[in-house]
């Protein structure tokens, strides 16, 4: 409690002196900034002896640790610029002194690992820009009078769905509150099916085909543009159901500000990604995209250079018309076409409100071809249209932008730091030119500091070295189409993400994980070099060793959690359920009347559990299949759903829908998926992020990946693996026994 | 830059005089082309008819021949090892020793003490012993005798001396009949250290002839210290003994390694070599009768005292000349011959830049191996475990080598391709400590070519300033890199291994080492740079920057101590200090921006007395001042940069008074000028200042000098670090700051904190605007 009360009052205070009027003098600043200049420039440059590196980096750290404890935004600021400090030192250091430029072997691996390193550095440093301040933009109000409200055109893109995807999505988008004669809801089938085309009729959304298929989604979307007229223009792709809020909340920015041309809302989804379903973590921590979601678009929207996503957007046709329609000369359509307005000098906005929720991609290897597609799209627009180059930008919309885009390159670097102990175990090449105490007392600020400012960012989206394994997944997935796109920037093609499809049985995606399991063979074959180099090598290498196989044993696990990705959990529900509690009230066929709540529901059902004072009228034993009715309701509106009992146990009711009509299905939809405060509670519980405790799951998760490659493996394999586990058990045996627990290599929870 | 000198000795009373058996002439030479723009000196000397030509090489000229001396020379002395050791079948040894040219043997003799392995077989195995080729005798090898100590005693004709003499010891031996192993180790002979020969030596009276300089003064054969004796007038000047510092740093530059001293008489002759200095109105008595000079000039001629050894004379009106005459006795003679010639022009060399010393390393451009040695001869080896290629280094010692990777060295060797690659390497070695070894390959031969770096120190400074002087295994002031090649034996199997030593290794000449682009910085006083380079003075190898202080009246003892420091100055650098000045202890302006030494014992020597209160050390008479360095602060004050100078400060000081012996060498920074060095050479008595020479003289007791305060009582000498401590030299901006600030982390580490909240403070302000009007309005 003191200590809460001191850092606070010591953060007021910072923040006192940081806003004194003493600083209004232009002289003062201009001075200020000669001096912090010149002492940055001296504490990154300045050569130390072992010792007083240490000490510099302990003084850093300690002041780190400090400042941490600090509220407010003002010591973020403080925590990144020691970040971007110490790594800047640490880069200098790199190129200053750890290269060995009388051996040309030795000088090409490691301008290979400085290179890489240099990358890093740009993309942190940008990274900074991106995200030192999320705006945290709040909705505005509409005029006061409807008739003010300009005319929404709703466009829902298909391609190959199937029509169960994509009902929601129209049912919700009809429940969308507007006025009706200013939105219209458009179905644009690129599949020309006709069940499409009756269910639209059916229900009375417009629905649109065109005669050819050119450019995929842009051009679907294009195509409307042309036979539309409304003023604005609201995306969902056909798996991402709008709330009925969507609108309401979004459209006041437009209506405010004339220059405004694009409002992005984050993309929710309420069934687990492949990394969250196979790694079983699932609401437990922040999914993949949430960083991108929860900070960087909310950061690039301080620079006004937040992008479009596809989808969960609102776009004014007008500036983008004037730029073309969607892009299409890249398969990144959506973010060229923001860029392409924001080069006209048109604002965008995002506003970070779960307003529309979807599907993931169901299995890994969709997943990497969605990653894929926007990494081609991003090298196509970083080689197309530079943000760098090119009029009408402010230097942080192309810092942003150029982040954004430069962020998909990481595969080449990945994979150099997940061989580069190799250099040194294998081959002996002194990749970094330095004595291994050095290399280790300047590479722990640069890695210590980026993680404490990026842990006091991004924690709430994203858990500590998490990216490590969402990066080393994809690096060897992006790396080719990254390379063709920046050399021949118009070859490769569109794919559609599969979505809503169901893996029937839990399997390991052996195809994916080759080129990683190729990478872990090569780090086994430099630990053993590094073993031989311990026992054999000379005594002076000893300590460079070390830290080589330190390195390779980290690269190890990291690779491990890679690994274990791939290993696709069952996914047997054809739709997902989606745990929400929501107010129900249980008609039962003797009129009984239940109070209660969802634990979770979907599509095809619910689960419901009943308020402890209703569980008197409450008969255990209801039979299969006994019809009843759920009320739910859609503001202050009830409604009553049809529904058969599958299962009841004491307090808790499994229903299965007995959808009659379309009415029901769409009320079900709004009732449930497109209710207004659908998505906002959905983190919260979640444990905080603790930069140690990320380091330590994603081990963990690392050792599990073996665990799980080994169980999987070919049949020709086990007998080996078979004996492998007898020995390694009988010499465990063999080892003393310590009455503690030991470590348990079970999954995170 | 040129110097005309008036023509020097009147012809005319020139040719009415006899000197010593010899007429001496001199003509007037009109003078010569003037060359300028050369770094280098061009001086012309006049040759001059010599009307009493003898012949040119060493005769006997009087017979009543004088003292013989006997002369012992060990085999240790002449080889540098306790035991000479005897290997394999065809072991060889050869030792040289030199006969100088003034000097004839009359008898010699060999006392061999040596050993022999019992496994010998004696028909076979012996040990010839030849003299420059020729067999002196043959030492057989009994049964009996087998690993006894034994004694060859043998008497050596002298006719066989010459000037250089090769003794080689031909060790043959074998151990059995067939299948004989070469290498084998029952196959050894040692030779004691204790094994000489002594010489009966003769001196000669040899013709006086400018040709020959600076022999008989300095005789390259003789190995042993070079003692010339320095004559003056009463009274000498102190622009006479300008003229003979010039004149002693000559003979250093030429003895060497061998080390100098020049006994000074005053107004008396004694017998042995001299040099002379007879200005016209400051000549010793001895020479009253010589007819005055008309301007510079140099004549040799025979020592009245003993009729055999020489006198060099070094003429002038006043004591200018005599500098021009030194000047040009050092820089030109070349061109001189006869008996006497006299300095018409002399066209005074440039100043040289600093740090060109032709013995140091250069510092504008990398430097081939074959201008770091004699000639490429000595970069070649024969045979499969020769002796290392050596290749001396002298680096100036205010190198700043700090955050260096090392010197690079490109280095290429070629050698006879060994038939396997098996255990044949070259080793490569700086000052006897492992540098790096090279596998030689049987693929190899055609050459190979590696960068190496030499080590250097961590602190950027090539001496240590408080421990140690020459860095064990780094490089340091005086270096020796040595290249030593080793070869295997070929061993097929038994009966199969006829050897045949035709194996040649050599370091390509044109092997490169680069010490261009280090700044030249360090911290003094360092006692230790001016023991084992001479710096700060020989900085400028002229020494040009470099003052003398001696005493008003400078005793015999001041002055043999500034003749034999100019000569280590001359060794130092190779070149004569043709600049270096003299003054007295009130010249206040000539004190002034310049190093200075001063020489001498107080009170005579005024200045020691009156700078006495800032000096770290002293002695005057029987009181003796030292100072106690502080102990090391603690490691946390020195790291927040408070105190840079903790090492150096004076904590106590006490005056002892005594009338123990005590030498002493202090070093300071001159109060007249910042960053300029004083050396100071003192003692309790003027005699004991030779003490002093000795030491820097000694291998291993210089080793102890460094710091600011030498402490030398008899053979103690002991070293301290007190006074203040200064830089010399400049480092370029960056370096500087880094340099300075690579000591301090936490005071960075404070000044990150400040830049940070500058930024963040900034940022934060910016940021905050940006946002308002960004989200502004917002419900």
């Amino acid at each position: 409690m003191f200590v809460g009360v001191t850092s606070r009052s010591i953060g007021a205070k910072a923040e006192y002196y940081a806003s004194h009027p003493i600083w209004r003098f232009p002289m003062l600043r201009l001075f200020s900034f000669c001096i912090g200049i010149g002492l940055t420039v001296l504490c990154i440059t300045t050569p130390f002896t072992v010792q007083g590196q240490l000490i510099f980096l302990l003084s850093l750290w300690a002041m780190a640790m400090l400042i941490r404890r600090l509220p407010g935004t003002l010591p973020t600021l403080l925590l990144i610029m020691l970040s971007i400090v110490a790594s800047t030192r640490y880069v200098w250091w790199r190129v200053d002194s750890t290269l060995n430029w009388d051996q040309p072997v030795d000088l090409m691996w490691g301008l290979g690992l400085v290179a890489a390193e240099i990358y890093i550095w740009i993309v942190l440093v940008l990274g900074y820009v991106q995200t030192a301040w999320p705006l945290k933009r709040k909705p505005r109000a509409l005029p006061a009078d409807e008739r003010d409200w300009p005319t929404v055109d709703v466009f829902i893109p298909t391609y190959n769905e199937p029509l169960s995807v994509v009902r929601p999505t129209v049912y919700a988008a009809m429940g969308i509150d507007w006025p009706a004669d200013k939105l219209k809801i458009y179905l644009l089938d690129d599949g020309r099916r006709p069940a499409f085309r009756a269910f639209a009729e059916e229900i009375g959304v417009a629905y649109m085909i065109r005669p050819d298929n050119f450019h995929a989604k842009a051009g679907n979307l294009n195509h409307a543009l042309t036979k539309t007229d409304g003023e604005f223009i609201a995306i969902f792709d056909c798996d991402h159901i709008p709330t009925r809020s969507f609108l309401q909340v979004t459209m006041g920015w437009f209506t405010n500000d004339p220059k405004m041309a694009l409002l992005q809302t984050p993309h929710h989804f309420f069934s687990p990604d492949p990394f969250e379903r196979n790694l079983d973590v699932f609401r437990n921590m922040p999914n993949e995209g949430e960083l991108f979601y929860g900070v960087v678009q909310d950061g690039n929207d301080l620079w006004n250079a937040t992008f479009f996503c596809g989808s969960c957007a609102v776009i004014k046709r007008e500036p983008l018309v004037e730029v073309g329609g969607i892009a299409v000369e890249t398969v990144t359509e959506d973010a060229h076409t923001a860029l392409k307005m924001q080069r006209l000098g048109y604002k965008s906005a995002y506003l970070n409100v779960p307003l529309a929720a979807g599907l993931a991609t169901e299995s890994l290897s969709a997943h990497i071809g969605q990653r894929i597609r926007w990494a081609r799209g991003m090298a196509q627009i970083f080689r197309l249209d530079n943000p760098f180059l090119g009029k009408g930008l402010t230097w942080a919309q192309r810092a942003c932008y150029g982040n954004s885009m430069m962020h998909f390159f990481n595969g080449g670097p990945r994979l150099i730091f997940l061989t580069a102990p190799l250099a040194f175990l294998i081959f002996h090449a002194y990749v970094i030119y330095a004595p291994a105490i050095m290399v280790l007392l300047f590479v722990l600020p640069h890695m210590v500091h980026a993680s404490l400012s990026n842990s006091r960012i991004q924690g709430k989206y994203r858990h500590s070295f998490w990216a490590e394994v969402y990066e080393t997944v994809l690096a060897w997935y992006i790396l080719r189409p990254t390379t063709v796109a920046l050399l021949a920037p118009h070859r490769g093609k569109f794919n559609v993400t599969a979505k809503g499809g169901l893996v029937e049985k839990g399997y390991f995606d052996w195809d994916i994980t080759i080129p990683y399991v190729a990478i872990v063979g090569l780090n086994l074959i430099g630990l053993v070099a590094g073993a031989m180099r311990l026992l054999w090598g000379p005594a002076e290498e000893i300590a460079t060793t070390w830290l080589n196989l330190f390195w390779t044993f980290y690269n190890l696990l990291i690779l491990g959690a890679a690994i274990s990705v791939a290993l696709e959990a069952r996914q047997q529900r054809r739709s997902h359920r989606v745990q929400i509690a929501l107010p129900t009230l249980l008609h039962l066929p003797d009129g009984k009347l239940l109070r209660g709540q969802t634990v979770d529901f979907s599509e095809g059902g619910a689960s419901l559990t009943i308020e402890p004072a209703a569980m008197a009228g409450f008969d255990k034993n209801l039979p299969a299949d006994c019809e009843v009715s759920v009320s739910l309701w859609r503001g202050t509106d009830e409604y009553q759903f049809p529904a058969l009992i599958s299962a009841s146990s004491a307090g808790n009711v499994r229903v299965r829908w007995n959808l009659q009509n379309r009415e029901q299905e769409m009320a079900l939809v709004q009732c449930t998926f497109s209710r207004a405060d659908a998505w906002i509670s959905w983190s919260d519980g979640r444990p905080v992020d603790r930069p140690l405790t990320g380091l330590f799951e994603v081990l963990l998760v690392g050792l599990s990946g073996y665990r799980r490659m080994i169980e999987h493996a070919p049949v020709q394999l086990q007998p080996a693996i078979a004996a492998m586990r007898v020995g390694t058990n009988f010499i465990a045996g063999l080892l003393p026994r310590h009455p503690v627990i030991h470590m348990q290599t079970t999954k995170p929870r | 830059m040129s110097m005309i000198l008036s023509p020097v000795i009147r012809p005319g009373l020139c040719s009415r005089l006899v000197c010593a058996g010899l007429s001496v002439s001199i003509a007037i030479v009109s003078s010569l082309a003037v060359i300028t723009g050369t770094a280098h000196a061009a001086a012309t000397t006049t040759p001059l008819g010599n009307t009493n030509t003898g012949p040119t090489s060493t005769a006997l000229v009087d017979s009543t021949a004088p003292a013989i001396e006997k002369r012992v020379l060990s085999f240790a002395k002449l080889s540098g090892q306790k035991t000479i050791p005897l290997r394999s079948t065809d072991g060889r040894t050869t030792l040289d020793f030199g006969i100088r040219r003034d000097e004839i043997v009359t008898r010699a003799k060999l006392s061999l003490r040596y050993t022999y392995s019992p496994a010998l077989i004696p028909s076979q195995s012996h040990i010839k012993l030849l003299l420059n080729g020729e067999t002196l005798g043959v030492i057989p090898m009994t049964k009996e005798d087998a690993g006894k100590k034994l004694l060859y005693e043998t008497e050596i004709d002298p006719r066989l001396m010459t000037d250089f003499n090769k003794l080689s010891l031909n060790f043959i031996g074998h151990y059995a009949e067939q299948c004989e192993d070469p290498t084998h180790s029952s196959l050894w002979a040692d030779i004691s250290g204790n094994s000489d020969i002594t010489l009966d030596v003769r001196k000669l009276a040899v013709t006086s002839d400018l040709a020959v300089l600076p022999e008989p003064f300095f005789d390259r054969r003789d190995a042993g210290r070079l003692i010339v004796n320095f004559i003056f007038g009463d009274k000498p000047r102190r622009d006479t003994l300008q003229a003979a510092a010039v004149t002693a740093s000559w003979f250093g530059k030429l003895a060497t390694y061998r080390g100098v001293r020049f006994p000074t008489s005053l107004n008396t002759l004694p017998a042995g070599h001299a040099v002379v200095f007879a200005a016209n109105d400051d000549r010793p008595a001895v020479l009253r009768d010589l007819p005055l000079a008309t301007g510079p000039g140099i004549m040799v001629m025979t020592n009245p005292t003993d009729g055999t050894s020489k006198l060099l004379v070094l003429l002038g009106r006043n004591s200018e000349d005599l500098q021009g005459a030194a000047e040009s006795l050092a820089l030109g003679n070349i061109a001189m011959s006869g008996t006497s010639v006299a300095v018409k022009t002399l066209i005074r060399p440039v100043p040289r830049p600093a740090y060109d010393a032709p013995n140091w390393v250069r510092l504008d451009r990398p430097m081939r191996f074959a201008e770091l040695v004699e000639s490429p001869q000595t970069l070649q080896a024969f045979g499969h475990e020769p002796a290392p290629i050596a290749i001396n280094l002298r680096i100036p010692p205010d190198l700043f080598t700090w955050r260096t990777k090392g010197i690079p060295l490109d280095l290429k060797f070629r050698y006879s391709p060994p038939s396997r690659s098996s255990e044949s390497r070259l080793t490569m070695r700086i000052n006897n400590e492992l540098v790096q070894a090279f596998n030689l390959t049987p693929n190899g031969q055609a050459g190979e070519r590696t960068r190496v770096r030499l080590p250097v120190l961590e602190d950027g400074l090539l001496s240590d300033s408080q421990s140690i002087v020459i860095p064990a295994f780094k490089l340091g002031i005086r270096n020796t890199l040595q290249y030593a090649f080793s070869f295997t034996y070929l061993k097929e199997s038994n009966c199969r291994d006829t050897q045949v030593d035709n194996i040649t290794a050599m370091i390509d000449a044109d092997s490169r080492i680069d010490f261009s682009g280090l700044p030249n910085f360090t911290e003094m006083p360092n006692l230790g740079f001016f023991a084992t380079s001479g710096y700060p003075f020989t900085k400028f190898a002229d020494l040009a920057q470099t003052v003398v202080v001696l005493p008003d009246q400078p005793t015999v003892q001041d002055i043999q101590t500034m003749l034999a420091l100019m000569a280590r100055m001359g060794e130092s650098t190779g070149v004569t200090a043709t600049r270096v000045r003299l003054a007295g202890p009130q010249d206040d302006s000539a004190l002034k921006d310049a190093d200075l030494l001063i020489i001498g014992t107080a009170p005579q020597q005024t200045l020691l007395t009156k700078w006495a209160p800032s000096l770290p050390a002293g002695v005057i008479g029987a009181t003796k001042r030292v100072s106690q360095s502080a102990g090391p602060m603690s490691f946390l004050f020195d790291w927040f940069g408070i105190s840079s100078q903790s090492a150096a400060v004076v904590t106590s000081q006490e005056n002892l008074v005594g009338n123990g012996p005590l030498a002493m060498l202090i070093g300071f920074e001159s109060p007249l000028s910042a960053s300029r060095s004083v050396v100071a050479l003192t003692a309790s008595a003027p005699e004991l200042m030779a003490n002093v020479l000795d030491t820097l003289d000694d291998t291993n007791r210089s080793l102890s000098i460094h710091g600011s305060a030498v402490y030398i009582r008899g053979q103690q000498v002991d070293s301290v670090l007190v006074g203040k401590i200064y830089t010399v030299g400049s480092l370029p901006f960056w370096t500087s700051l880094w340099y300075a600030m690579s000591e301090h982390p936490i005071l960075l580490a404070m000044a990150a904190i400040v830049a940070i909240m500058i930024f963040a403070f900034a940022l934060w302000r910016g940021l905050k605007v940006v946002a308002e009007r960004r989200a502004g309005g917002g419900a």
